[in-house]
């Protein structure tokens, strides 16, 4: 019998896993080898099903479960974690064919996977604006992510096909969603990473007027959407 | 090494932690949580199960099992994995910490599976280094738990029990002896769990679990979500009538029932360590043949 490597041994085990074929000459006996490749298969269903619920049921049981074994095998999991084995899964939509049926399965299932890390983030501490504040930098709370998407999904299971600009944050308790305006949407874009304070507020203050600026600063600050570090 | 006894404990799921805040429920002495749920990850940091899981440490020994250290790899070690196990045993203070000797990927390819690995020399000799790598980063010994299996390799040259047992007396890690997956892997290739139980020496065992499966028939799937077996009860009644008492959980990991039927099941673990000190006693000595395992496979 030909001696392997433990490394050949298991580059062999996973391509038969992942690709569902018949390992050869790797087992004593085959016969059972399809439990893990089963398993492969219904852990990563599972998991997709909880953080994509909406997307799975808009699918159905069938198309969900093809679809989740097309995903797989365009992007196996690279990370010891569950937690982020949905994280191409909006990117993926975009090209599989699934989208010529449900043109807006991609921007609900991006929506699902904001919601799902918005609740996997740090708790937020509650924002204290201080004196200090325009010494700080601003940002956008990593308990955040904020979407531009084609189809209204967070409104109904028939989206229609309208711009729209989302805010998904987790609170305290909660993980909640918020529409936007489309220049908030662009100012909050900009803060994805840490800025200046002073200068973001100086920026903001250039376009548009006080009144608004005031009013969007206290909804931001109010929802958890930015922080100061 | 000897291994303390905690006693009888308990996989702690979240439908059931309400009843763990302000006390162990009657017969619970420690529970086992999954390690990866309540580890604080790169870009994910939601520190609620942890903040929740500290609320009760204080009057819970923590037994953190993990399932994805993946020793049994031609991979290198994931250092940031081990980064993120280490603080979390500096948060939660475990009295055990516990993954499986299997492997669950490759070239960063996850499975998200305990696989197989074949026991011969070459994968023992590189198993026991990663072991020690693991061990001294922790600075704290781990158990490693067997297993259960529905393949065995061309390429593997010694048993399982004895491939466990060397690992241990190499490396110094305990095992963590999982009663049901020797059933299942015995009953899958058709040897018998008493060949693998008599193996191990009790002194290498630093806790025992127990858990339900489903018997397919020509073969059984570990599934962790359902009563432990007569047939797996009577193995650990074996056990403990020969080796004595080691800390002892109920696995119970998907389909999560009503408590009662947990405590059922703890209640049976608490009935046979018991009945197995008062056997122990000096004027109750009887021969380990009469408590001996017998049913044939």
């Amino acid at each position: 019998m030909e001696r392997f490597s433990l490394k050949q041994v298991q580059q062999q085990f996973l391509r038969a896993l992942s690709g569902n074929v018949s390992p050869i000459g790797l087992f004593t006996d085959s016969t059972h080898f399809s439990i893990y490749q089963n398993s492969y298969y219904f852990t990563a269903q599972s998991v997709l099903k909880m953080d994509f619920e909406k997307t799975a049921r808009v699918l159905g049981a069938n198309e969900f479960s093809n679809l989740v074994r097309r995903y797989q095998t365009h992007y196996p999991s690279r990370s010891w974690t569950l937690g982020l084995l949905g994280e191409h899964f909006s990117a993926f939509l975009r090209i599989d064919r699934i989208r010529r049926r449900v043109p807006f399965i991609a921007a609900l299932a991006e929506w699902e996977w904001a919601i799902t890390t918005a609740s996997q983030a740090a708790t937020p501490s509650p924002l204290k604006v201080r004196e200090d504040v325009f010494k700080k930098s601003i940002r956008l709370s990593p308990a955040a992510h904020i979407l531009k998407l084609q189809w209204n999904v967070h409104r109904s299971v028939a989206p229609k096909r309208i711009k729209t600009y989302l805010a998904v944050v987790r609170n305290q308790v909660c993980v909640e969603t918020l529409e936007l305006q489309p220049q908030e949407h662009r100012l909050l874009e900009s803060i994805k990473n840490p800025v200046s304070t002073e200068s973001f507020l100086n920026f903001v203050a250039k376009q548009t007027t006080a009144t608004k600026l005031k009013k969007w600063i206290t909804r931001w600050s109010q929802n958890n959407l930015i922080q100061f570090e | 090494m000897l291994y303390r006894d905690y006693k009888t404990g308990v996989g702690l799921r979240p439908k059931h932690y309400h009843l763990f805040e302000e006390a162990l429920p009657k017969g619970i002495h420690w529970v086992e949580v999954i390690s990866e749920n309540y580890m604080l990850w790169e870009n994910h940091r939601n520190d609620r199960p942890l903040k929740n899981l500290l609320r009760i440490r204080p009057h819970a020994p923590v037994a953190l099992h993990g399932v994805s250290l993946s020793i049994g790899s031609a991979d290198s070690l994931n250092k940031n994995y081990l980064k993120c196990l280490k603080s979390l045993i500096k948060d939660v203070e475990p009295i055990m910490v516990s993954d499986h000797l299997c492997w669950t990927g490759l070239n960063r390819l996850n499975s998200h599976d305990l696989l197989p690995i074949p026991y011969n020399g070459t994968t023992l000799k590189h198993v026991k280094e990663r072991v020690d790598q693991v061990q001294n980063f922790l600075g704290r010994t781990i158990l490693l738990e067997n297993a259960s299996s529905y393949v065995e390799f061309a390429h593997s040259e010694i048993p399982e029990w004895d491939f466990l047992v060397e690992l241990s007396r190499k490396s110094g890690c305990g095992i963590l002896l999982d009663i049901n997956n020797v059933y299942v892997s015995a009953r899958n290739h058709g040897f018998n769990p008493m060949t693998y139980l008599r193996a191990i020496p009790p002194a290498l065992v630093g806790q025992v679990h127990l858990a339900g499966h489903l018997d397919k028939g020509d073969h059984i799937v570990d599934t962790h979500d359902r009563q432990v077996c007569d047939d797996v009860w009577k193995l650990f009644q074996w056990w403990v009538n020969n080796n004595g008492l080691q800390s002892t959980m109920i696995e119970w990991d998907s389909k999560i029932p009503e408590w009662s039927v947990i405590h059922s099941e703890v209640s049976k673990v608490e009935r046979i360590r018991k009945r197995s000190l008062e056997q122990r006693r000096p004027n109750n000595i009887r021969s380990n043949r009469e408590a001996e395992w017998n049913v044939s496979l």
